[in-house]
């Protein structure tokens, strides 16, 4: 019979074991971990549908997916995020993963800038990626492949004076206010004498990067991909004579969703249109082009679904 | 324009006269005139607070073309007789060669790109001039005048972003330096409630798209000329598309009133209405973000006279927070709430957009300042004696800049380029 928790009452027994039984399914369908959503609806058995996601904190609302995608779905799914956001997303950083680098090279560079291995290995270009799910682990076939043009807008790589390859230390390392920063000058120092700054990449450069990586992606797992395009006004910035500006930000994301628009028309690709969807809801609130409040990932995240919805992925 | 030819206008000399000339349709006039539930349009609101016994603000509309079109008449184009003769929408098609855009005096020209993204330009055979018919003409000519039109003209399509560079260029050019004008140029909200396009292949321009490729050509062109533009697209993002925007390029009152106030606030910073001898330097806001600076160098120095594009100062961002806005029943309540505040190394040039002599440096190098805070005082003129107590500062406008952020963060770079 095994173990008795109401005791002699049977009813309450019964009861209480209907509801334990109940919670265990519920927790069986659905598994999480820091970067990934494993779930399940419905009742066929069928190979997951997995959602890869590269690039900053913006792809994240694919996770707001969720309920909307257990509405239709009937069988598996997951949402797996790759990658330690902007900072290992960069195109550059992304092709160079095809190279193959020795890891006795950037043994160095991974300890000080407390970055994982996998940083220099080609896991965007894989058929499939490994999540811990209810079955145990899993390996998961990539259905749909997101990115975003965010980090190739936003970040600045470095690249090491003597082997070559290329780093982006991330945001919260240069980041990080002077005093912490200036308590460990050994860092900074190594940093300044190891790597030498390469810049932000250029539009054309950008989307030269992404038409190989499209082409590669959909050689190698067959995915659709889907990218995210940038919010291209500045909320509060009152400007209105742009003589002697150089470098505005503000261009430069224009640059870069008209680059995208393009690229879309040239490859067939579908833009979630992150531009369109905050400003349909207001960017009012929002403090940046970036970040947006917490309400503004359903939208997104209806958007995304919508897409994926015609090109019947469930 | 060069920039010997640009000085900017501080003072209307007492006279309580202003004059617009809005080259524009209703995207235009709509932000100055439309009635709220009071009966009154922003212009009229703004010209009452401004001149409290009275003033005059004269006005001048005309219907938007593209700038192809309204060149035509610079160079020595007129109404076209065949085309009176066919009777084709008599008032439109005249508006078309006879603008006064080139006579009449005006402080400050209105424009915008509306005509340059919606118009399409048919071409004369052999006489080669452009006419942009009028929206539903197939429909509302006879079929004679249909028939007339198609056998003499070519349809050329609609304006590409290349030839509105080149040709709303030169008009503007022309009414900056010939007429000696601040030229405002409206842009379009780029968000069209009907469009739900993700993929573009095998697919024209929406008219989405085209308003994003037009505003950029826009901010290009003020790059190269000056010209100021009137950010619809944020104002109307800032407002939300769901609520403001009934079809592409029509907006609500409420968002018409927003871009007509812009539009005078800008005005009034061009300082038509300032008769203050003196204009006062302070820290840029970079962003909503930016909250301090110290200052790294100064490029310039009291008793020099400094026009626009000379660099003023270069400085570090200190510090940054971040702020939450809410919701709240009043919209002009904004809440603070710093989320996080941290140190910056990022190194910004300072460059002078506006004229004006170097009276005197209230921060030297080294020093730490907040946004806002006084760093210097110019004066209109220069040899001439200039009263700058504490109180004639605070009452003086701002000195116009640019801010842009360096690309090095190399300090060591940064002194040597720096000693040159």
């Amino acid at each position: 019979m095994g173990r008795v928790v109401a005791g002699v009452n049977p009813t309450l027994e019964r009861f209480l074991r209907n509801q334990y039984r109940s919670l265990r399914l519920t927790f069986k369908k659905r598994k999480q971990g820091g970067n990934y959503v494993y779930f399940r609806a419905g009742k066929q058995k069928r190979e997951p549908v997995g959602i890869f996601l590269r690039g900053g904190c913006d792809v994240a609302a694919a996770f707001a997916c969720e309920p909307f995608i257990k509405e239709v779905l009937n069988g598996a799914c997951c949402i797996y995020r790759s990658g330690i956001g902007s900072s290992s997303s960069q195109t550059d950083l992304l092709l160079q993963t095809l190279e193959g680098i020795p890891e006795a090279l950037t043994a160095e560079t991974c300890e000080k800038l407390q970055i994982k291995p996998s940083y220099f290995k080609p896991v965007l270009f894989k058929e499939s990626f490994v999540v811990p799910t209810v079955n145990g682990m899993e390996e998961i076939s990539k259905t749909v492949v997101i990115l975003s043009i965010g980090p190739d807008f936003a970040r600045t790589v470095y690249r090491h004076r003597e082997h070559g390859f290329l780093v982006d230390p991330g945001g919260w390392w240069l980041n990080q206010s002077m005093g912490s920063v200036l308590n460990d000058m050994s860092s900074v120092m190594w940093f300044n004498k190891t790597f030498k700054k390469v810049g932000r990449i250029s539009v054309e450069d950008s989307m030269a990067n992404f038409t190989r990586i499209i082409q590669l992606i959909r050689e190698r797992t067959g995915a659709h991909i889907l990218m995210f395009n940038l919010l291209g006004v500045e909320p509060g910035d009152q400007t209105y004579n742009f003589r002697y500006r150089q470098n505005s930000n503000m261009m430069r994301r224009r640059e870069f969703n008209l680059a995208l628009y393009d690229l879309s028309r040239q490859l067939d690709l579908s833009i979630i249109d992150v531009d369109r969807i905050l400003k349909r809801e207001g960017v009012q609130e929002q403090v940046d082009f970036a970040h947006w409040p917490i309400d503004r990932f359903k939208p997104v995240a209806e958007e995304m679904f919508g897409i994926l919805q015609e090109r019947e992925i469930f | 324009m060069s920039e010997e030819q640009y000085t900017p206008q501080y003072s209307t000399n007492g006279q309580k006269r202003f004059s617009l000339f809005l080259k524009g349709s209703d995207d235009v006039t709509a932000t100055l005139f439309e009635n709220d539930a009071a009966g009154s349009g922003v212009l009229d609101e703004w010209a009452k607070a401004k001149w409290v016994d009275g003033a005059v603000v004269d006005v001048t509309r005309e219907a938007g073309q593209p700038a192809a079109i309204v060149l035509q008449q610079l160079d020595g184009m007129s109404l076209p007789e065949e085309l009176v003769e066919q009777g084709l929408d008599e008032a439109y098609i005249a508006a078309q060669f006879e603008s006064k855009l080139f006579e009449q005096p005006s402080d400050v020209f209105v424009l915008s790109i509306l005509p340059e993204i919606t118009a399409e330009l048919w071409q004369r055979r052999e006489r080669g001039y452009l006419l942009n018919p009028p929206p539903g003409w197939e429909q509302s000519w006879t079929a004679a005048q249909r028939e007339w039109f198609r056998a003499h003209f070519d349809r050329l399509g609609r304006v590409t972003v290349e030839e509105f560079r080149e040709d709303f260029g030169r008009l503007v050019r022309t009414l900056q330096d010939e007429r000696e004008a601040q030229v405002v140029v409206y842009g379009c909200a780029s968000y069209d409630p009907a469009d739900s396009s993700h993929n573009y292949h095998a697919m024209d321009d929406t008219a989405a798209l085209r308003a994003h490729r037009f505003n950029y050509g826009l901010v290009q062109l003020s790059q190269q000329t000056g010209l100021i533009i009137l950010d619809v697209d944020r104002i109307v993002a800032e407002m939300g598309g769901r609520a403001h925007v009934r079809q592409v390029f029509h907006y609500s009152p409420a968002a018409n009133r927003a871009i007509g106030r812009e539009l005078l606030r800008i005005i009034e910073e061009l300082g038509f209405f300032d008769e203050h001898p003196l204009l006062k330097l302070v820290l840029p806001q970079l962003d909503q973000q930016f909250q301090s600076g110290s200052i790294i160098k100064w490029h310039s120095r009291e008793g020099k006279w400094v026009k626009g594009g000379d660099d003023l100062f270069d400085f570090r961002v200190e510090e940054i927070k971040r702020f939450k806005r809410f919701n709240t029943d009043n919209p002009d309540e904004i809440q603070a709430v710093e989320i996080n505040s941290r140190k910056w190394s990022w190194l910004v040039r300072v460059t002078a957009a506006d004229n004006g002599f170097f009276r005197k440096k209230y921060v030297a190098e080294e020093g730490v300042c907040s946004v806002g805070d006084l760093l210097a005082v110019f004066s209109v003129r220069d040899n001439e004696w200039v009263k700058h107590d504490e109180d004639s500062v605070a009452t003086a406008p701002a000195f116009r800049v640019v801010a842009n952020i360096l690309e090095t963060l190399d300090q060591d770079a940064l002194e040597q380029q720096n000693n040159g």
